[in-house]
């Protein structure tokens, strides 16, 4: 799943780290911790390069901090005189410590560290929002992944709990950048295959049942399909005069497949994905019990395009319970929230597990994998995706839940009127498919050619590139997508 | 006579508050050692202040991480005004010329160089310089007179960032990627990103865009008073009008609009619930994510982040709403300033 590029990095920190969460639940060992040390010492100012020169305080801080965790290190291990640099400290050391005050000592450093990591991560936190996040410089999300591994280091220390050390991992890997050999995600992934199982007792409780069920039931019944068609009709009003019936496609060959890539025809693929583990294994209840307690990014609002939209950062047990909870009252737009266009299986590769990239991928101009971009979208009912395109191809591949798709082709652009070409919007219509007198305000969408597609459990979408598209959950739902140009 | 009163954290001692005190009170005198402070610019990592003393009248210092006390610009220079970011100071004479200082670390990132000069004004016109004003990471100069105002960038030249022609702006503030002038007329202009309803009145919602000519704000044309004062949060605008009421539009994201509303940000100024006609508003100020309000009374009232508790709470609790600060100093709050995460205020005794 990992499509960035190996770093130039020396893996030794990397490997110290690793070793040092795999043995037990425990801190690291004495050796390990001194030669950690040392290499933090040495390798962690290599992290944010020389863009920090225009930034002397924060190189400073930063100097500061490693001495510190290199001094906390050493002092536990050779049992050197402390000296606490502060005046304000209540721990007062004398020239030789006993055991007990250097451990006190140790304790105030780390404490004061942390207090000070996160002031510097919500100074970064600051610079990553100023203007667009592209257009952020780099070396801001950098220094983000380096204080997180900073933070991480000083956790251990301080025996935190995994899901605080695993909190924080989460948050240097989804603002920042996977630097250091992306040591964040793999420290990660150690500690949550040790505490998945007990995470979430309540979940464990009556996941059993849902999980049969599922199995049973892995793609969507003939009965529900019909039923869902009705109700996409209902759903998706404003059907013009001009509408086609998808291409489907059972299995498709390379070949088969190669010619509506060539052709530019949308398809919808049934049984090409029957061998993925995620299909019979993946329901709400099981992204909520091997995930739980790791933290995505939310998109909050029903549209991108709409004002109050905004994202926010929660566990995916604060999303579950707040926007997938079967609710009867009719939802306000605030009240939906969607783990969207997100690259989920590079935070948590224990899911990508059960996926495959598909074969169809590696007809794309570059035949390889690390060029297919993979993300994830998961959420409740009534997820929208405005109208749309992308520019390279897409396999859209629902694994459980079903959505309703709207496709127009290229040559409608003109109809559905797309954002001016200087704004980040230049890929999305400004209409809305389904306002109610859509016909009357642009008459001339009376006879767009397009087509509706309920895409269900198990099925994929090809959409080929520029296919302009309106997607919708119908019901709680989790689809794939793979670009790839 | 006054004295310095501070809330929010100073954690490289720029200001010698004691971190235990930080845990018990909610604001606290300034010690004494930095007291006869009459100016005072903080940005987490060092602070800039004004020493009055009976010889001189312009002794400026700085103090913060990797620093003890250092006077800056050498007193001959009276240097009037300063602003600091995070890598430079610039100093304002009284005859107006630009004095700036630059701020290095070494090659291993532990000792701070200080670098003084001039700036040459270069293509800019030999009208004087009114005022300096900084954001994190830059610095800005106002020339104004009534003919012309035009705002610099301040780097090694002087970067023309906006001109104002047959504009007299008397007031200038600046967010972390926003602009707001204000007019002795009271019209009021704003520029830059606005992908979190920066600027005022503004239908684009496009965070990709940034408009770089100075965007006049119709908003108050319609009201009956002018805007007196503007000043610029980092991502949020204060506007306070000649009828002593506060207007705020901007990001909302840790309440610091003080509408009292979950909305995560809006362009359309919106009045801010305070006081009475009797007790107007007197003076704004705003850090990155908080806003302060002083009343004619002196009473003081503040809103937004307060997890460094710079809106000096008794928790450490945000607020979207105002909420007064209670009085723990003796005599009347005259004069409020905000630093990044951080509230100064200046009581008369």
């Amino acid at each position: 799943m990992e499509t960035s590029a190996p770093d130039s990095y020396p893996p030794s920190l990397v490997e110290l780290l690793e070793g040092a969460f795999k043995e037990t639940a425990e801190t690291p060992t004495s050796q390990k911790r001194l030669r950690l040390a040392s290499q933090a010492d040495k390798e962690l100012p290599g992290i944010p390069p020389d863009e920090l020169l225009n930034d002397p305080f924060i190189q400073l801080a930063l100097n500061r901090l490693l001495k510190s965790l290199k001094n906390v290190f050493l002092n536990k291990v050779t049992g050197a005189a402390v000296g606490v640099q502060d005046d304000n400290d209540s721990c007062k050391i004398s020239t030789s410590p006993s055991e007990e005050e250097k451990g006190c000592a140790n304790q105030v450093l780390v404490e004061k560290a942390l207090v000070e990591l996160s002031s510097l991560t919500n100074y970064t936190w600051e610079q990553l929002n100023i203007g667009h996040w592209k257009s952020v410089p780099r070396i801001w999300r950098k220094l983000y992944t380096c204080l997180a591994i900073l933070k991480v280091c000083f956790l251990v220390l301080k025996r935190s709990s995994d899901i605080e050390v695993i909190k924080e991992c989460d948050m240097g890997i989804l603002m920042g950048e996977p630097i250091c050999q992306n040591v964040l995600s793999k420290i990660a992934e150690e500690i949550s295959s040790r505490i998945s199982i007990s995470a979430n007792p309540k979940v464990n409780c009556n996941d059993n049942t849902n999980h049969e069920v599922m199995t049973m039931t892995p793609t969507t019944s003939e009965q529900e399909k019909v039923d869902l068609v009705e109700r996409g009709k209902v759903v998706l009003k404003n059907k013009s005069s001009n509408e086609f019936e998808v291409t489907l496609a059972k299995k498709p060959s390379l070949q088969e497949f190669l010619s509506f890539m060539n052709t530019e025809t949308p398809a919808l693929l049934s049984d090409t994905i029957n061998h993925w583990p995620a299909l019979n294994k993946w329901n709400v209840e099981y992204i909520h019990r091997v995930a739980g307690f790791r933290t995505v990014p939310v998109e909050v609002g029903q549209k991108y395009t709409s004002e109050d939209w905004t994202q926010k950062v929660m566990t995916i047990d604060e999303f579950i319970n707040k926007y997938m909870k079967p609710s009867t009252e009719i939802k306000c737009p605030d009240d939906i929230g969607y783990v969207a266009q997100y690259h989920l299986f590079r935070q948590l590769p224990e899911l990508g597990k059960d996926i495959r990239v598909p074969e169809y991928c590696t007809l794309g101009s570059i035949s390889d994998n690390e060029n297919v971009e993979i993300n994830a979208w998961f959420g409740p009912a009534d997820t929208i995706s405005p109208t749309h395109y992308d520019p390279n191809h897409n396999i859209l591949v629902q694994i459980f839940g079903s959505k309703i798709i709207r496709l127009f082709p290229p040559s409608e652009s003109s109809k559905l009127k797309p954002h001016p070409e200087s704004s980040l919007l230049f890929n999305t219509s400004q209409l809305d498919v389904e306002q109610d007198d859509l016909f009357v305000a642009h008459p001339e969408m009376k006879n767009a050619k397009h087509c509706d597609i309920i895409l269900n459990a198990g099925e994929a979408l090809y959409i080929p590139p520029k296919w302009w598209h309106y997607v919708k959950s119908l019901e709680p739902s989790f689809s794939v997508s793979f670009w790839f140009e | 006579m006054a004295e310095l009163y501070f809330c929010g954290t100073d954690m490289y001692h720029c200001l010698r508050i004691n971190q235990k005190e930080t845990n018990v009170k909610s604001v606290f005198k300034v010690p004494t050692s930095i007291q006869h402070v009459s100016e005072v610019e903080f940005n987490h990592f060092y602070a800039v202040y004004l020493k009055q003393s009976s010889q001189n009248q312009y002794s400026w210092f700085m103090n913060g991480l990797g620093l003890s006390e250092t006077q800056i610009f050498a007193s001959a220079l009276l240097i009037k005004d300063v602003a600091a970011c995070k890598n430079s100071i610039v100093g304002l004479s009284e005859d107006g010329s630009l004095y700036r200082i630059k701020l290095e670390a070494d090659d291993n990132g532990e000792l701070l160089f200080l670098k003084t000069s001039e700036i040459k004004t270069g293509e800019a016109s030999s009208d004087p310089f009114k005022k300096v004003v900084a954001n994190e990471n830059q610095i800005f100069v106002l020339q104004s007179t009534p003919e012309m105002s035009s705002i610099y960038m301040v780097e090694d030249n002087l970067v023309l960032v906006a001109q104002f022609p047959d504009k007299y702006i008397v007031e200038f503030s600046v967010g972390l990627g926003h602009f707001v002038a204000l007019s002795d007329t009271g019209a009021l202009w704003n520029w830059g990103h606005c992908g979190r309803s920066e600027l005022a009145s503004s239908t684009e919602m496009n965070v990709m865009t940034v408009i770089d000519k100075p965007r006049r704000v119709e908003f108050f044309d319609d009201l009956p008073c002018i805007v007196v004062k503007v000043s610029c949060g980092g991502w949020h605008t204060l506007a306070l009008t000649s009828e002593g009421d506060i207007y705020s539009w901007g990001w909302n994201e840790s309440g610091q609009l003080g509408h009292n509303t979950a909305v995560t940000s809006r362009s359309d100024p919106h009045p801010v619930d305070l006081g009475s006609a009797e007790d107007p508003v007197v003076d704004i100020a705003a850090g990155s994510r908080h806003s302060l309000a002083l009343l004619k009374s002196g009473r003081l009232f503040s809103w937004g982040r307060n997890k460094e508790g710079q809106c000096g709470f008794g928790s450490k609790d945000s607020s979207g709403e105002p909420v007064e600060i209670s009085k723990s100093w003796n005599g009347t709050a005259a004069k409020i300033k905000c630093g990044k995460w951080s509230t100064f205020i200046s009581v008369k005794v």
